[in-house]
């Protein structure tokens, strides 16, 4: 009797990703279940080998469809994609839908009515996919909520397998620890995450103009990740000029040696995020030991617990410059965050999830 | 006329040269016969804004000075670096943040709008000196319209009058009073306004002497023959470049020649057996420092008028001036009594001329004299200003 | 995955931190409207300095690497006239070379515009390509006016408040009749 498998399918993969991070660290636990790969509709050609194209999945059944039906399909859903939703309709094995959440189409429109659309149709997918799946489970209970909404019941939750300290174990790239260390001078506040309109970079430029104007003259502020959304990075960008914010860097994507480097020098993180399935960044701060100040929303809470300073919603620049001051200079404070944040990474450490993930799936008939 | 002068600080003892020439303003239209006030801060320094005046009513030379008091004195460790951002960096810079650099600026007077609107009616003008601070900013917009306003700007050509938000400052006064053409046409260049002004310039006393032989024996100088530099002497003003060129210049040509520097410099020049610097003088011995020299020396790139210059030309001293400064450029061309120098070449050849024909710098001297006399004396001063005064009321009224 | 109970001290920092800002707002070390400036200045960046499309003007630039290349054979030798074409055919040979150095300083010139027109293409597609100095007084412009907007709808009010004590005045002073 062949061992049933647990593919995972995920609609792209690229080294660095959140999703596709979890995905190479349930391998191996679901490897011990039974077979296992990874197989996407698109992936960087770097991962060519380790993630398979999404057209073999299936293919190395060796028994008939009976066989192919106790399998399972792991699906990650963050994102819509037509192709991948038509392969899903037309598989026989049972579905555990992974949910790491579709971000707001409402915050996207006013900048790309396009891609607005296409998060609309992945919403679509996801609430049309509800009854062929078998298991529900979401990596937080903001995303549990998230699907409650589109009619999913019994929707578990089960922690990202995540492992910020291989980031920390990373050589960070030379070129940007030198011009770190030689050329940013002064306390730095690290932002690391997409710039996109939910998670309100925006709000943080606004915030570091108040902090350097009335409170510290001499701190910097460095966000970190991609512009998939080129009529917001760019009013970003008019802003951080028309603040005049020489202290400010936005420095677009970054390799994961680079970001190595960019955690080290960091004094503290800082996020005014406003929407989050989940927030790795969070847990990688606090695996390079530093404070965190974030927007109590979305899963924020959940990731951080009491390990950040989390900050209500009605709060605006004067308030998140506040806490940027207060979490660059009180060192009482900087210190019970830094001890929290080690706390915190314990409960999220990689194999207890991937063994809460596995238990779950075991629950499967 | 009854007048009501508006300036960031008013006193005997406050330095600077925009306080005090409204302070001589002031006192003079008053001694004129006019009926003069000024409203004006506690503070007497203008880097702190620090409270240092008790508040409320005092009198000085025939004229009522109300003082207000400051709000609170200007964070340098945050104004600096805000002032940086601002008028140096990345343009455009959005409007809101210009206004929190004038806040941060100061002088922040919250007492003044509401004296403006209960006294500034008395008054048949109400007249403004400097454009830069908070209390012309604010002043302005409380009292245009209501009465008619006339602006001195004392303007230089500087970062900061590019700032967009001065084109609300310079469109509120019925009026501008400048101390030069320079000043006159940068205004008009940047602003771009059609208003009645007026060159005033600034008034002199012809009356004055010094008593160079004194001065000599003083700082043991004996017969040698030397130049002047006074004032305030820092690089931002040129005298890094004077130094340099003074030491270049003695290389070349050995003799007894000698530069005396008369006040405290910001930057000592580096020690040369020919340079003497004094120190802090009082007038006294400033003018005859003046009295004894060959000629003055104005190395200063940013001068907007340079007074020290004008009481040369009244000892009848020739100058040498710095020709890269539109404002001494303009004075040595129209008065005759200057040799405007741009570079060393130029420098050499100027001192050349000086130190070998007396006759020369005897005639550069009363050149400068007559200068100052046909326009600079108090009253052709006093009576372009009235005349310009008497148009804005009559225009106003009309 | 269990809520994360409320530890009192942290609770204590934001508490203490939103006390500063209120206290910062009353001693007027905030000036009042930083956050309503700050707010309505991102809301105009977006609005208005929304990068314009130029992938068509990208193509346009492409299509000139397949269109600009000379050649003498592109150059048509045929001609309506009898005898002409094989006079046209003498001739290109007889001046052959001279057309060539035509078409090669033309080509010349073709490249050297296509590298032209592309680097215009890359600064006006640089979002800080913007003409500094007329955005700068065009929103400072605005704001004023703004400004003078709500100063002048206050005094409306307020006139109307005083217009209508007056009348109210007179009514009373008024003997009835």
């Amino acid at each position: 009797m062949t061992p049933r498998r647990f593919s995972q399918v995920l609609v792209s993969a690229s080294p660095g990703d959140a999703v596709t991070n979890e995905a190479f660290a349930l391998r191996p636990a679901l490897r011990a279940l039974g077979g296992s790969d990874i197989y996407a509709r698109y992936y960087d050609p770097s991962l060519a080998g380790d993630v398979l194209p999404l057209e073999e999945c299936g293919r190395r059944a060796p028994a008939g469809a009976a066989a192919a039906a106790d399998d399972v399909l792991v699906v990650h859903g963050s994102i819509g994609e037509a192709a991948v939703a038509s392969f899903l309709a037309g598989r026989p094995e049972r579905l555990v839908l992974r949910y790491h959440n579709i971000s707001p189409a409402a915050s996207f429109r006013p900048y790309d009515a396009g891609f607005a659309a296409l998060l609309d149709q992945g919403r679509a997918e996801i609430a049309d996919l509800r009854p062929r799946v078998a298991l529900t489970l979401a990596d937080s209970a903001f995303n549990a909520a998230d699907l409650e909404a589109m009619g999913y019941q019994d929707v578990r939750v089960s922690p990202l397998v995540v492992d910020p300290a291989g980031l920390r174990g990373l050589e960070p790239d030379p070129a940007t620890a030198h011009h770190l260390a030689t050329e940013v001078e002064g306390p730095v506040l690290l932002y690391v995450g997409q710039l996109l309109p939910h998670k309100r970079p925006d709000l943080l430029v606004q915030a570091f103009h108040v902090l350097v104007t009335y409170l510290d003259p001499d701190a910097r502020l460095v966000l970190v990740g991609p512009a998939r959304l080129p009529a917001y990075g760019n009013a970003v960008q008019h802003l951080v000029h028309e603040l005049s914010l020489p202290g400010a860097w936005v420095t677009g994507p970054v390799s994961p040696e680079a970001l190595a480097a960019f955690y080290r020098r960091a004094d503290a993180f800082v996020t005014a995020s406003e929407h989050e399935g989940f927030c790795v960044p969070l847990l990688e701060a606090m695996a390079f030991d530093l404070p965190v100040v974030a927007r109590a929303a979305g899963a924020v809470p959940e990731t951080a617990g009491d390990a950040a300073v989390l900050l209500p919603l009605d709060g605006g620049p004067e308030l998140l410059a506040e806490a940027m001051y207060a979490v660059l200079h009180d060192d009482a404070l900087r210190a019970r965050l830094v001890e929290r944040g080690a706390e915190r990474l314990a409960h999220f450490a990689p194999e207890r999830s991937a063994a809460t993930f596995a238990g779950h799936l075991a629950d499967l008939a | 006329m009854r007048l009501l002068y508006v300036a960031q600080r008013y006193g005997a003892d406050v330095a600077g040269g925009a306080e005090l020439h409204c302070r001589q303003f002031a006192t003079r239209m008053a001694a004129r016969g006019h009926e003069v006030e000024v409203v004006t801060t506690c503070a007497r320094d203008y880097v702190t804004w620090a409270n240092r005046y008790p508040p409320g009513t005092a009198h000085l030379d025939g004229v009522s000075v109300y003082r207000l008091p400051t709000a609170h004195p200007r964070d340098l460790h945050l104004f600096g670096p805000l002032n940086a951002r601002v008028t140096l960096g990345e343009k455009p810079v959005a409007l809101h943040v210009q206004q929190e650099w004038m806040r941060a600026q100061g002088p922040t007077v919250p007492a003044l709008a509401p004296w403006l609107d209960r006294h500034a009616g008395r008054f048949d003008a109400v007249i403004f000196f400097t454009y830069l601070y908070a209390i012309a900013y604010d002043g302005l917009a409380r009292v245009a319209g209501r009465v008619p306003v006339v602006l001195h700007p004392t303007a230089h050509d500087e970062p900061t009058l590019d700032l967009p938000l001065f084109d609300a400052v310079f469109r509120m006064p019925d009026a501008f009073a400048f101390s030069t053409e320079e000043e006159q046409a940068l205004v008009e260049r940047r602003f771009r306004v059609d208003r009645p002004s007026a060159v005033v310039g600034i008034g002199f006393d012809l009356d004055v002497t010094g008593d160079g032989d004194q001065f000599r024996r003083r700082y043991d100088l004996g017969d040698a023959p030397y130049l002047a530099v006074v004032g305030r002497v820092d690089p931002a003003k040129g005298s890094t470049e004077l130094f340099d060129f003074f030491a270049a210049y003695k290389q070349r040509h050995p003799g007894p020649l000698r530069l005396v520097v008369v006040g405290e410099p910001v930057d000592p020049p580096p020690p040369h057996p020919d340079v003497l610097v004094t120190g802090f003088v009082d007038d006294d011995v400033k003018r005859g420092a003046v009295d004894g020299a060959l000629a003055l020396v104005q190395p200063s790139y940013f001068e907007s008028f340079s007074m020290v210059l004008a009481e040369a030309w009244v000892q009848q001293r020739a100058a040498l001036v710095q020709g890269r400064c539109a404002v001494l450029a303009g004075h040595a061309r129209r008065s005759g009594g200057a040799i405007a120098y741009r570079g060393f070449a130029e420098f050499e050849a100027a001192v050349d001329l000086v130190t070998s024909d007396p006759a020369l710098a005897a005639g550069l001297g009363r050149a400068g004299r007559r200068y100052v006399e046909e326009h600079f004396a108090w009253d052709a001063v006093l009576d372009r200003y009235e005349g310009l005064l008497s148009r804005v009321l009559r225009r106003v009224r009309a | 995955m269990d809520e994360p109970e409320a530890v009192p001290d942290l609770d204590d920092v934001v508490a203490r931190l939103q006390a500063r800002v209120e206290e910062r707002r009353r001693s007027g070390a905030y000036p009042p409207g930083l956050e309503e400036g700050l707010e309505d200045h991102f809301r105009r960046i977006v609005a208005h300095r929304a990068t314009p499309d130029f992938t068509g003007l990208r193509a346009r630039i492409a299509a000139l690497d397949t269109r600009a290349r000379f050649d003498a054979s592109a150059i048509h030798a045929q001609s309506q006239r009898p005898g002409g074409e094989v006079l046209h055919k003498a001739v290109s040979r007889l001046i052959g070379r001279q057309t060539q150095g035509v078409l090669d300083q033309v080509q010349r010139y073709a490249d050297g515009m296509r590298d032209v027109l592309g680097g215009v293409a890359d600064s006006l597609e640089n979002p800080l390509h913007v003409h500094a100095d007329l955005v700068e007084q065009l929103d400072a412009v605005l704001e004023r006016l703004a400004a003078a907007e709500r100063r002048a709808l206050a005094a409306e009010v307020e006139l109307a408040a005083l217009v209508a004590r007056v009348e109210q005045l007179e009514a009373s002073s008024t003997p009835a009749r």
